[in-house]
């Protein structure tokens, strides 16, 4: 791994953490109204009371154990060259986006994010996107504005016809 | 007659009946359901005071059935029109010192400036309908991804004025001080001096049709088919009858397919003049594209399996900012022999050949690819214990199939990386040779899971600047460290795209 490659991965922030576990919860909840409907199937309500007890011992697991990984695993790195972001609990993806292909940064919340104090930075580059998420605002903000010095040192270094190669940042 | 696009003018009249095309299709399915009588009995009313009276009468009480009657889809019409009018009547378009103005003056006013230098491409197009009034479609795109899936300005003109509105569009970008990032467009004088490359006949054109028919739309027509060949005395004649009549859907959908594809195609001619590459088609609705050979951003061969058996090859271009509707991604070369396409590739896109060897994807692979035949398999177990005679040989197909598939899918990825190129080889019944430039890739996604990731192997979702159908390209498993690699050229190969305007962020 090369000198660029070496800046750590930042993990999140305990606000993440509550983002994850309010989203948790509201898609359990859903599921668990849901899964009411069992009730209605013509079997007996024994494997139906079963059920839903399964769904909710589920429920209960990804509340608390799936979402607590999902917030450790989730990872980040700004390099000079590129960003990395990693996340994922079964499927773990593992996005590269290397910084000169970028020409957009965005700084988006929802409710629950506002709640928390924390936003998503949205990267767009001309043929897709990367999403850094449960950054809190201050992050985010730092994010982005690291993103955009980098990318305006590069359009700089493109207007004086210097190139925009390897160690041009 | 030139200076007159410094003017503002409007579309040709012809445009208001465009837009009814659609609603005429709407007409065309509730005649079928109300019937044509009842239809015409409507008719012969709509001229009296009483049926508008009722009629606006049954409509303010809130019953908006009426508006599906004969007479409620005459009103509609008439709205439609007086829209179109309306906005025909209200939409202007000039050229302005190397600016393409479109203002629309309608109720939600907009004024959509274009500097010359920001068009990708400027394509004709011309229906049979518009063939037959003597207009033409001018096309105009950008070079943006958020708008990648259609055509961002359109104009509709009479021929003439067509061709002058485009030839003073490739002016305005000539004239333009900041060119280096724009494709150059083309104009009608360089398509005439052209070479053309290759040319399919009509014998060619049917050739590649019939050997792209999709596997799974034979393999449905041979299952329909086969049963009325083994009856043995089981089958209801009812069942054969349902067999039949749906052989006969597949059989006219494959033919209209056919005919479609041959119309399309008629006469294919591709052609080169310096970097510029020109593509002729079509015998009904003949289209023209253009596009500079440098904005060729990945270049995809495709081999169906019955191509494969007569070896032959189709080639399909990536293109920043052409969004012709009917092709994302035009189509350098129909089915062809091997030496014929690697002369196209060398004469239209010579930096996308590569001779590097192809990786085949690691064996560990094997393992994913059976976990999910296992999975697809289990689930079709319980027909074990349906109480029907023999279902459990559904299961044992299904579950043969589910390996082969798996095996196949092992066998059939490949890739190939050098200094410049990444090669991507997948599909089992179509295959799919994907060569890209590290320069073009937008991102690159390394997926793996806790199964695949123990045995250090992982797949690569890679993300282009096209349209959809070419814009992401999944590769099969290889060992993790190859994928690392390939993430890193990218990372140092320079953009290939521009570096200037790109770049909007303001915070």
């Amino acid at each position: 791994m090369d000198n660029k490659q070496s800046g750590e991965f930042m993990g999140l922030t305990k606000q993440a953490l509550g983002v994850l576990r309010v989203t948790a919860g509201i898609q359990c909840l859903a599921v668990l109204a849901l899964s009411l409907l069992l009730f209605k199937l013509p079997i007996r309500p024994v494997f139906s009371v079963l059920m839903i007890l399964v769904i909710l011992i589920l429920c209960l697991v990804y509340f608390f154990k799936i979402t607590e990984f999902r917030h450790r695993r989730y990872k980040y790195r700004i390099s000079d060259d590129r960003i990395d972001i990693i996340e994922g609990v079964f499927f773990v993806s593992h996005t590269i986006v290397p910084v000169d292909r970028i020409h957009q940064v965005e700084i988006a919340f929802d409710p629950i994010d506002a709640r928390f104090g924390v936003a998503k930075v949205i990267v767009t580059t001309a043929g897709s996107r990367a999403v850094f998420r449960f950054l809190e605002k201050e992050r985010a903000d730092a994010v982005a504005e690291k993103l955009n010095k980098m990318i305006k040192e590069r359009l700089a270094a493109a207007q004086k016809g210097e190139g925009t190669g390897e160690g041009d940042v | 007659m030139k200076a007159m696009f410094k003017e503002p003018i409007r579309n040709h009249p012809s445009v208001i009946f465009e837009k009814l095309a659609a609603f005429w299709g709407f007409i065309a399915v509730m005649l079928l359901s109300e019937g044509f009588s009842q239809f015409l009995e409507g008719k012969s009313r709509i001229f009296s005071v009483t049926y508008w009276r009722g009629f606006f009468y049954t409509l303010k009480s809130g019953d908006f059935s009426v508006l599906l009657s004969g007479a409620g889809l005459f009103l509609i019409c008439v709205i439609v029109i007086v829209i179109s009018f309306y906005v025909w009547r209200k939409t202007f378009f000039s050229i302005r010192d190397s600016v393409l103005v479109v203002d629309k003056k309608t109720l939600f006013k907009k004024v959509s400036k274009l500097p010359a230098s920001n068009i990708s491409t400027v394509n004709i197009e011309r229906s049979l309908i518009e063939r037959l009034i003597g207009t033409a479609k001018v096309k105009v795109d950008i070079n943006s991804s958020t708008t990648a899936e259609q055509t961002d300005f359109t104009f509709v003109l009479k021929l003439p004025l067509a061709e002058l509105f485009k030839e003073e569009l490739i002016k305005a970008k000539a004239g333009e001080e900041n060119t280096q990032t724009a494709v150059p467009l083309i104009s009608a004088f360089e398509e005439s001096r052209a070479d053309t490359i290759i040319k399919f006949g009509f014998s060619e054109v049917i050739r590649h049709q019939l050997l792209s028919i999709p596997f799974a739309q034979g393999l449905l027509a041979l299952l329909t088919f086969l049963p009325v060949f083994l009856e043995d005395g089981r089958y209801s004649a009812g069942g054969t009858d349902q067999r039949i009549f749906l052989l006969w859907l597949l059989l006219i959908g494959a033919v209209f397919s056919v005919v479609k594809s041959v119309f399309k195609n008629w006469n294919f001619t591709l052609m080169k003049d310096g970097g510029n590459i020109y593509i002729k088609k079509g015998l009904i609705k003949t289209s023209s594209i253009a596009f500079g050979a440098d904005k060729i951003n990945g270049v995809i061969i495709k081999q169906s399996l019955l191509a494969r058996i007569f070896g032959l090859y189709s080639i399909e271009a990536a293109v920043i900012g052409l969004t012709t509707q009917q092709e994302k991604t035009p189509v350098l070369s129909l089915l062809t022999t091997k030496s014929e396409a690697e002369r196209v590739l060398k004469l239209c896109a010579p930096d996308y050949m590569t001779s590097s060897q192809l990786i085949p994807a690691s064996k560990k692979s094997l393992v994913p690819y059976m976990i999910a035949a296992v999975f697809s398999s289990g689930v079709s177990a319980p027909l074990i214990f349906v109480p029907i005679q023999k279902t459990w040989i559904s299961f044992i197909a299904i579950a043969i199939f589910s390996f082969i598939l798996a095996y196949m899918s092992y066998r059939t990825k490949a890739i190939t990386f050098d200094e410049r190129l990444v090669k991507i080889v997948s599909g089992i019944l179509l295959r799919k040779t994907v060569v890209i430039n590290f320069s073009d890739i937008q991102k690159i996604d390394i997926k793996s899971d806790f199964i695949v990731k123990r045995l250090g192997i992982a797949r690569a979702a890679v993300s282009i600047l096209s349209a959809s159908a070419q814009r992401n390209h999944l590769t099969g498993y290889f060992d993790r460290a190859l994928l690392d690699e390939i993430a890193d050229r990218t990372v140092k190969a320079k953009d290939a795209l521009s570096t200037v305007r790109r770049f909007s962020y303001e915070k």
